[in-house]
């Protein structure tokens, strides 16, 4: 997708600003807009940089595509706008990104991913087979009625969180596999304007998909969440029949029976905290918390604002008796990124740091304003849970919070900790 | 659609590395000091369009007032124009660089600096805005229990430029225009010279109580849209929070007869805390007012929601209008209302305007505030128009709430024509805004537009708000033209109905010169000339024949063959 693509909404933005803020909250919504103050950095700056280029007002440069490159493609913009654009917005953003990368203008980290995702596979650079160090042989079946969609953050980053969830899905006695032949879902090169570099990622792991005749794949990465059940039929027409189901589970989308795809028909692409959802109620399993703890959930861009799924994780928080949901201000679509996606993480790491600092303060100032301790800020994100662990760190560093508090942990890792308990 | 060849050239102006590096020295940071073409693209232009693109020569982000003073004396000694930006939400070209030059863009100067609540004010940067104004006023904020005069504005407008600029307000019908709410000022003059104005200048900031009873200097900075000085603070009164309120919409038969009538009939009554109205095409007015059956239909809704008797709604209206009701937009119930012939509106063919008013009545005491409510709605009975209490229909609310956000969401009411939005606001007096707005209505239609117009009394009536609002197709070079003509025309109207144009685009305020007394603009000019006298703030504003000491010929400000002189 090129600004070509896009070119019909390029000069729809009125400029009334309404982007900046939360919708009647009047919170800020854009982190990059927060930071660096300069028109270019928001939404409606963008749309005119991507206008303005598009009408040869002047010629892409390094300047431009470091501004382009500082957003974390949140989306928050997109749900404030009040006019048609903002449902064109990040498309015009990904545009934008993509024509730097075809000018050559670039993030030198951004390229190294493509380099590692090519040679290796993965974006961290690490040998292939690392993912799977550590893990039982038993957990790669030739067929299961799940597929485990590892992901590579949590595979070769958050050993612990992968062994969690190996660990929470033997005990609620699903039938799942992993892939030792699973690559990079492509997140990292799609969301950083390389789309074409991560088309064989698709096709592999659609491949895969297949391959494996598994019915439901389930990940427990935002990124890779999205890009399965998103962006893979929306980019590349792959995966295009699957089931979506809403929180009813009703089917939303049907499924679309194409020839090419027969092999992963009706095929239903879940984050965890859905399957979770569904699992728990099924096998009517209670958890209790011996003692009371508090939790505030933070919202992963790319569950949330990009596919939908909002409700789930709090109906699994809700399920945990003894553990109490206490709501930052700006929550669900609203959410405050916690500053790690788009590339942001690896090219502007200290700006990615501050974002998630940010993130936390406001669950500090919710401590302060009711007068309570909240004890874990909840992620469904290995990424969203990395950046924000960083930042709770920092902050701790800075003295700023306590360690006793706001300690970030996945959905997954709270729900053990509690069947720990006991 | 603007391309590079129409950006106007620009007078060399004499900003050189030096003087860039001294900026960034006063800012202390490079990265607060920028000439990145596509920076420097945003402040070429503004949402309205009326002007055409200029480019400037560096933006720079102060910090403080003692940063401004020192951007001043740099740019005076090598007479550079400066350009002052508030928020961003700027109309009329009035932050465009006609000549090229630095802008002062005040985002990082967003703090409310003094609150308090005794003496009812506030004191606030220029970048400031009625968002965050807005924070502050709710649940748990700094200003909890105080209100404002709100703007017809997108949230992220400037609070101090629209007290400046004399913009409208929320309490307007009360109080008047937004600078009767400014108790004082700091400004920095072209000099670098830093001066208070108002009471705060005799306690040394600590009471910006009022202007009263100094000499009111503040009247230099109001409405001279940044040629005298740059304000860097501004002291405002704050009102309190009466203990009830209620908002309800008015939806009169007929609107000609609401605005030369009892509109003021209702002012009289002196029940209102903010009436304000609207004036919509009836084709997008078709959801908004409804005809007498819908006035049943809605007396039943009304009437079942209060006793919440959801199944015989729900046998009424059936699921899907019911769905449109409780859904928080409002453009699923005007379509399917439309679609189902449910609003038909006889007496007004779809290019009439049509009206809804919203007003709002506050008390202090219980029976004080049942007693104006009972006044009003007697009043409107009389009157024979439906009173809405949008509580009542719970989500319908939404449909008023957009209203209330306009114009942010007047692209969508017209179906997206093509992101330009463009208007001229107005005071006039009251006994001619009903032919104001039949003369607007009628040249705009000839051109093919369908305004919005904003109506609002103000000040116990004395004088009333008239603001026509044109959506136009941005990327359509024609289009931006003839919305331009139709400002001008529009302008012309307001000029001939015995009122004028507020926020005036340069070509609107040559307009205004040419009908007004030489001698109110030459004692401007000699003002100018003693504040200003290398003539670097704003130019191109206001002023747009010069002053004695640098005369000026307007140029062709706005980039359109047709319509300007």
């Amino acid at each position: 997708m090129g600004l070509k693509d896009v070119k019909e909404w390029l000069h729809y933005c009125g400029r009334c600003n309404s982007c900046k803020y939360i919708y009647r909250v009047y919170e800020p919504s854009c982190p990059a807009f927060e930071k660096f103050k300069w028109e270019p950095y928001t939404s409606s700056g963008k749309v005119w940089i991507a206008r303005d280029l598009f009408e040869g007002k002047y010629e892409l440069s390094q300047s431009i595509c470091d501004k382009v490159f500082a957003c974390t493609l949140c989306g928050n913009c997109t749900i404030q706008c009040q006019q048609e654009i903002g449902d064109h917005a990040l498309d015009i953003f990904e545009a934008l990104r993509e024509e730097c990368i075809e000018a050559g203008y670039t993030i030198p980290a951004h390229l190294k991913f493509r380099e590692n995702v090519e040679e290796l596979q993965n974006p961290y650079g690490e040998k292939h087979d690392k993912r799977w160090e550590g893990i039982d042989d038993k957990y790669f079946k030739d067929s299961a009625e799940v597929y485990f969609f590892v992901g590579c953050t949590t595979s070769l980053r958050n050993k612990t969180l992968f062994s969690n969830i190996l660990k929470l899905l033997d005990y609620l006695g699903v039938d799942f596999t992993l892939a030792r032949d699973e690559w990079c879902c492509g997140s990292p090169l799609l969301t950083t304007g390389q789309k074409k570099s991560a088309k064989f990622l698709a096709e592999h792991n659609t491949d895969l998909i297949a391959k494996l005749g598994a019915k439901t794949v389930i990940t427990a990465c935002a990124g890779c969440f999205r890009t399965l059940h998103s962006q893979y039929p929306s980019k590349y027409g792959l995966l295009t029949n699957q089931n979506h189901f809403n929180a009813n589970k009703e089917i939303v989308e049907k499924t679309k029976d194409t020839e090419n795809e027969k092999d992963t028909k009706n095929i239903r692409v879940l984050h965890i905290s859905q399957y979770l959802n569904e699992i728990i109620d099924k096998k009517n399993i209670k958890i209790k918390h011996p003692k009371e703890i508090n939790v505030t959930y933070h919202d992963p861009c790319h569950l949330g604002r990009h596919v939908g799924v909002f409700e789930e994780p709090r109906e699994v928080l809700k399920k945990l008796k003894g553990v109490h949901l206490i709501e930052m201000p700006r929550n669900r679509d609203n959410a405050w990124c916690c500053g790690a996606g788009a590339g942001v993480k690896s090219g502007f790491k200290d700006w990615a740091l501050e974002i998630s600092e940010d993130r936390l303060r406001e669950a500090m100032q919710l401590q302060k304003t009711q007068d309570i301790n909240i004890d874990y800020m909840i992620s469904t994100c290995p990424f969203c849970e990395r950046n924000l662990s960083d930042a709770r760190k920092s902050l701790i560093d800075k003295g700023e919070l306590s360690d006793s508090s706001l300690k970030v942990i996945d959905l997954v890792e709270l729900i053990n900790l509690v069947l720990k308990q006991k | 659609m603007q391309d590079s060849k129409n950006l106007k050239e620009i007078k060399k102006t004499n900003i050189t590395k030096k003087i860039i590096e001294d900026l960034e020295k006063i800012v202390g940071d490079s990265q607060w000091v920028n000439t990145d073409i596509e920076i420097l693209m945003n402040y070429s232009m503004d949402m309205t369009e009326q002007v055409a693109p200029t480019l400037a020569e560096v933006a720079v982000m102060p910090d403080s007032t003692s940063e401004v003073s020192q951007i001043m004396k740099l740019a005076n000694r090598f007479k550079i124009p400066v350009i002052p930006y508030a928020a961003g939400a700027n109309v009329g070209g009035l932050t465009l660089p006609h000549e090229g030059g630095i802008i002062i863009d005040f985002k990082r100067m967003r703090r409310l600096l003094q609150i308090d609540k005794e003496n009812k004010f506030i004191v606030v940067e220029p970048g400031f805005t009625f968002g965050d104004l807005k924070r502050e006023f709710m649940s748990g904020g700094r200003l909890e229990g105080f209100r404002y005069s709100f703007p017809f504005a997108p949230p992220y407008t400037s609070v101090l430029t629209n007290a400046l600029l004399n913009g409208l307000g929320s309490l307007g019908v009360k109080y008047g225009c937004a600078n009767n709410f400014i108790t004082g000022l700091e400004v920095v003059l072209a000099s670098g010279e830093i001066v208070q104005i108002g009471q705060n200048a005799i306690n040394k900031g600590k009471y910006w109580i009022s202007r009263e009873p100094l000499p009111d200097l503040v009247g230099i900075f109001v409405a001279t849209q940044g040629t005298m000085g740059i304000v860097t603070k501004i002291g405002l009164h704050l009102i309190r929070q009466p203990k009830y309120t209620i908002n309800y919409a008015i939806l009169p038969k007929s609107a000609d007869d609401f605005l030369r009538s009892w509109v003021h009939e209702l002012d009289k009554l002196n029940v209102c805390d903010e009436i304000g109205c609207g004036y919509f095409p009836a084709k997008i007015a078709h959801g908004i007012i409804p005809d007498d059956d819908l006035i049943e239909l809605m007396g039943k809704l009304a009437g079942l929601v209060r006793k919440g008797n959801w199944a015989k709604l729900l046998r009424l209206l059936g699921w899907p209008l019911l769905k449109a009701v409780t859904f928080n937009n409002p453009f699923p119930l005007i379509k399917f209302l439309a679609s189902k012939n449910l609003l038909p509106l006889p007496e007004v063919g779809e290019d009439e305007p049509l009206m809804i008013s919203g007003i709002t009545i506050t008390g202090e005491t219980k029976n004080i505030f049942k007693a104006k409510i009972k006044a009003f709605k007697k009043f409107t009975r009389k009157q024979e128009a439906l009173v809405i209490r949008p509580k009542e229909f719970g989500e319908l609310a939404g449909v008023f709430n957009s209203i209330l956000d306009l114009p942010a969401q007047l692209p969508a009411f017209y179906d997206l024509r093509g992101g330009g939005l463009t208007w001229v606001g107005s005071y006039i007096p009251h006994t001619n805004v009903a032919d104001g707005v039949a003369k607007g209505h009628k040249i705009l239609k000839k051109l093919g537009f369908f305004p919005v117009v904003v109506l609002r009394p103000m000040k116990q009536d004395h004088y009333f708000v008239m603001r026509f609002i044109i959506a136009f197709n941005s990327s359509d070079q024609k289009e931006i033209a003839n919305a331009r003509k139709a400002v001008e025309k529009v302008a012309d109207v307001v000029l001939e109905s015995g009122g004028t144009p507020y926020k005036m685009a340069p070509p609107i305020a040559k307009r205004i010169w040419k009908k007004a007394d030489p001698s109110f603009y030459d004692f401007i000019a000699k003002i100018k000339d003693c504040v200003d006298p290398n003539g670097i703030l704003n130019p191109g504003k206001l002023l747009v024949n010069g002053t004695p000491k640098n005369p000026y010929k307007l140029k062709d400000l706005t980039g359109n063959t047709g319509g300007n002189e």
